[in-house]
């Protein structure tokens, strides 16, 4: 399996929309390395919101989502559609 | 720009007018808010609150650059996915076009929305798409209306339709929207016109398995009988219940050995097949001859899945077979052997006794009387006869003797494996003794009796050929001696036969080529003195051998058939020479000819006799026939017919040799005759013998009762002339007067008569 680079920010404390811009703001400054796949960006935040902004915004960007539960809250992976 | 400058105090501009600066400020702020939360919620989250995101820090953050930089994501993304749908489009329009059913998709209002190739080729007749695309179906696909409103309604599904030659199948989906609206509907018409074909071709296989008369039976690998036909059970006498789940060893003769189904399997093995004939056995034991032919199915991998089996009753065409066989070296008529199989059973009897030393005898038997019965009585009496006789020859030889009929009344036995040459004679004497015993057919007693010749192997040949030659030889010579009885053959005979055969073949040259002659006796009447009539004698001058008499040539024409072109030419010759004759002023009353049996009673005589004097222009009294006793009473019936037909015509009528022959008189009393001649055996030993005397006298006045007029023959002295006028026969012929002479002789002898008389009386007494 091919090595992935994961670039980890933490939001926790962070509300929406402050969440989806620093995601945003992340996504867009590695787009087309997150894209051709091999990097991925994983959120951790502990604002419920976001794990239904984050998703949606990324998706009708052309990017997959994937939330999971973690003890913090939720870690919320962005990258390429397969 | 630093958000402290944003929060400087009002100022002026380069107009030098004062400035509010925070309040522009704050206008700005508010409306970048603005602007970013109307973005947020286009990408779908919740407007900035000022309280979680104060004025510095918004602008430190930049939301508007993120958004747009998102935005110019999406717009990317948003592109690729377009050129994927429309790449996604393009292969379900290949998709579509390549399905081999043609696809209608109708709008709700039932125009057409789309539709695939095929659609076009089997149901729009190639129309381009934008002649179809938004008409109404009905207005672009021809079939019936009935199949129209069905298609537009969608209640054919899963029916079948027929449009333009082709069978279709229909399948109809209907497309919703997520509110269940009725939006559009797809027809699909699957081509189900080769099943069609091939449901028909089965059926029709079907009716063939049914009703052929061949018998078929469907067994699998393991000869287990899966389907039969209902020839298979009339044939086999089973019904389908009772063969199926069973194998053919059910139908076993036990005429076959192990062999012989070893061979079959063999066949089937090798060449996939096998074919020939077969004893089987039906249900009810009767054994029935089968013309068989068995096929191997293969499957894919090549194995056996099935046996084919068909099978024709040749148990007719087996029963003509032998009968074909039978008839092909029987005679059918008495069902003994003919001339093929009794020559082959008579070759493989000369190899055995030419192997173990053996003698073995051969009859050759000929009927005697059988022509005379056959034309008088008709071919129907004559093949009873023939079967009589076969019944008869059948109950005096033994059971290994072979009894043929090669043909006529021709009968040949083979006597196998004799102790004593003699049991062929002893045998041969039974049956002419057998023979001469009366046959009763229709209440008639007919006397046949039978002449036998008879060969010995080796001493009277050794080949079939010599031996079936040399008793016929020897059968002829007990013809010649009267008949009724059997010789063996002995090498003389040959001789005797050969020199026969050589004469008969010169006499066939003779007739051919006109080389026999006519010579001419005459008859004179004392009383009137005058030469009344002519008798034209046949001669036969041989190269060699001089001049041939008649009793020597004119039985071996009649036995030849020579006599029926020979009797013509004397005939035609002897008319001919009467006209000659009577053209000269030299005419006697009538020129009289001789006739045999077969003469007078073959088909055309009296005809040809008429044509002759109706060609010479000569009338019927002018010619005289003679004819012997024998001739007459052969067959009464029809022989008053022909002579009815010769009298009718004005022709006389003799009897020749009168004396010597049977007579009835009560069957003469019948018949036309104008002249009795007395043979000249009752003359010869006139005045001096008195038997003969009280014969001729009694001839003379038999013929005066009966009305008729006597001529005597052989007359040599003047005695026998005083005698004969004495006891009232004037009418004479012989030496005395004059021997047959030649045309010209005759002419001579005409003009000077009564005076030649004199001197052939004078020859006479010289004599």
């Amino acid at each position: 399996m091919e090595q992935v680079n994961s670039i980890t920010i933490d939001i926790s404390g962070q509300l929406c929309p402050s969440c989806l811009l620093l995601t945003l703001k992340e996504l867009n400054r590695h787009a087309d390395a997150v894209r051709n796949g091999g990097t991925e960006i994983v959120v951790t935040t502990d604002d419920r919101q976001a794990t239904a902004t984050i998703p949606d915004a990324v998706n009708k960007m052309g990017y997959a989502a994937e939330v999971t539960r973690v003890d913090a809250g939720y870690r919320i992976r962005v990258c390429a559609r397969r | 720009m630093p958000a402290t400058a944003f929060g400087s105090a009002p100022g002026a501009d380069t107009t030098g007018r004062d400035v509010d600066y925070q309040g522009e400020y704050l206008k700005a702020i508010g409306y970048i808010r603005a602007k970013v939360d109307q973005m947020l919620t286009l990408i779908g989250t919740l407007p900035l609150r000022p309280e979680e995101l104060d004025n510095a820090t918004l602008i430190d953050l930049d939301p508007i650059g993120i958004v747009t930089d998102s935005f110019g994501q999406i717009l990317a993304h948003l592109n690729d996915t377009n050129q994927a749908l429309d790449v996604a489009k393009k292969e379900i329009r290949a998709i579509f076009d390549a399905m081999d059913a043609a696809v209608v998709v109708l709008n709700d209002d039932g125009t057409i929305d789309d539709c695939n190739r095929q659609a076009r080729e089997w149901l729009f007749q190639f129309r381009d798409y934008p002649e179809i695309i938004g008409r109404a179906l009905s207005a672009v696909c021809a079939c019936s209306d009935e199949v129209q409103s069905s298609l537009a309604q969608g209640s054919l599904h899963g029916k079948e339709f027929k449009y333009d030659g082709r069978y279709f199948q229909l399948a109809v989906s209907d497309i919703r929207n997520e509110q269940q609206q009725h939006l559009k509907k797809v027809l699909i018409c699957f081509d189900i016109t080769q099943q069609k074909t091939t449901e028909a071709s089965l059926q029709l296989y079907a009716k063939v398995f049914a009703n052929t008369a061949e018998g078929i039976a469907i067994t699998n690998s393991r000869a287990r009988f899966l389907e039969v036909n209902d020839a298979f059970c009339r044939i086999t006498g089973y019904s389908a219940e009772e063969l199926l789940g069973n194998t053919p060893k059910l139908l076993e003769s036990g005429r076959h050995d192990g062999e012989f189904y070893s061979a079959i399997q063999q066949g089937l093995d090798t060449r996939g097949h096998w074919q020939g004939e077969i004893l089987d056995r039906a249900k009810d034991g009767r054994i029935i001859p089968l013309l068989q032919t068995i096929s191997a199915v293969r499957d894919a991998q090549g194995s056996v899945s099935h046996y084919i089996t068909i099978v024709t009753d040749i148990t007719s065409l087996k029963e003509t077979q032998t009968r074909l066989d039978f008839l092909a070296h029987h005679d059918p008529l008495t069902e003994l052997p003919n001339r093929l199989l009794f020559t082959a059973r008579l070759e493989h009897a000369s190899e055995r006794a030419a192997r173990d030393h053996d003698i073995f005898g051969l009859l050759f038997i000929d009927l005697d009387r059988f022509k005379t019965i056959n034309d008088s009585l008709g071919h129907q009496f004559g093949d009873r006869l023939l079967i009589e006789v076969a019944q008869r020859l059948r109950g005096l030889v033994r059971k290994a003797d072979t009894i043929a009929r090669l043909g006529g009344d021709e009968f040949v036995v083979l006597l196998e494996r004799l102790n004593i040459p003699g049991e062929a004679t002893t045998l041969a004497n039974k049956i002419v003794s057998a023979m001469r015993q009366p046959f009763v057919l229709h209440d008639s007693e007919l006397h046949v009796g039978c002449s036998i010749g008879i060969t010995l192997y080796p001493e009277d040949g050794t080949d079939a050929v010599t031996l079936l030659k040399n008793a016929d030889t020897a059968m002829y010579r007990v013809k010649d001696a009267g008949r009724d009885g059997y010789r063996k053959f002995s090498p003389d005979l040959s001789e005797a036969a050969d020199e026969k055969l050589t004469l008969e073949n010169a006499l066939r040259l003779a007739v051919r080529d006109r080389r026999l002659e006519l010579h001419y006796q005459p008859i004179i009447d004392l009383r009137r003195q005058r030469i009344i009539a002519v008798e034209a004698l046949a001669r036969w001058p041989h190269p060699e051998r001089g001049m041939i008499p008649p009793d020597q040539f004119i039985p071996l024409a009649e036995e030849s058939k020579l006599i029926l072109p020979l009797g013509a030419w004397v005939a035609h010759e002897a008319v001919t020479q009467y006209v000659r004759w009577r053209d000269q002023g030299i005419a006697p009353d009538y020129i009289s000819i001789n006739a045999s049996g077969m003469q007078l009673f073959h088909p055309g005589f009296a005809d040809m006799l008429f044509e002759l004097l109706r060609l010479h222009n000569v009338d019927g009294k002018h010619l005289q026939v003679e004819l012997t006793e024998n001739v007459l009473m052969r067959d009464i019936n029809s022989c008053r017919h022909i002579l009815d037909r010769l009298r009718d015509h004005g022709i006389r009528i003799a009897i020749d040799d009168f004396g010597t022959g049977y007579s009835s008189l009560a069957y003469l009393k019948q018949l036309p005759i104008d002249d009795l001649k007395i043979d000249r055996s009752f003359v010869r030993d006139i005045p001096g013998d008195a038997n003969d005397c009280a014969i001729a006298e009694a001839i003379i006045g038999l013929a005066r009762t009966l009305g008729l007029e006597t001529v005597a023959e052989g007359v040599e002295t003047v005695q026998q002339q005083d005698f004969l006028t004495r006891v009232g026969c004037s009418k004479v012929q012989g030496y005395h007067y004059a021997k047959p002479l030649t045309a010209s002789g005759f002419e001579k002898f005409f003009r000077q008569f009564p005076a030649a008389m004199e001197i052939q009386d004078e020859h006479a007494d010289r004599r």
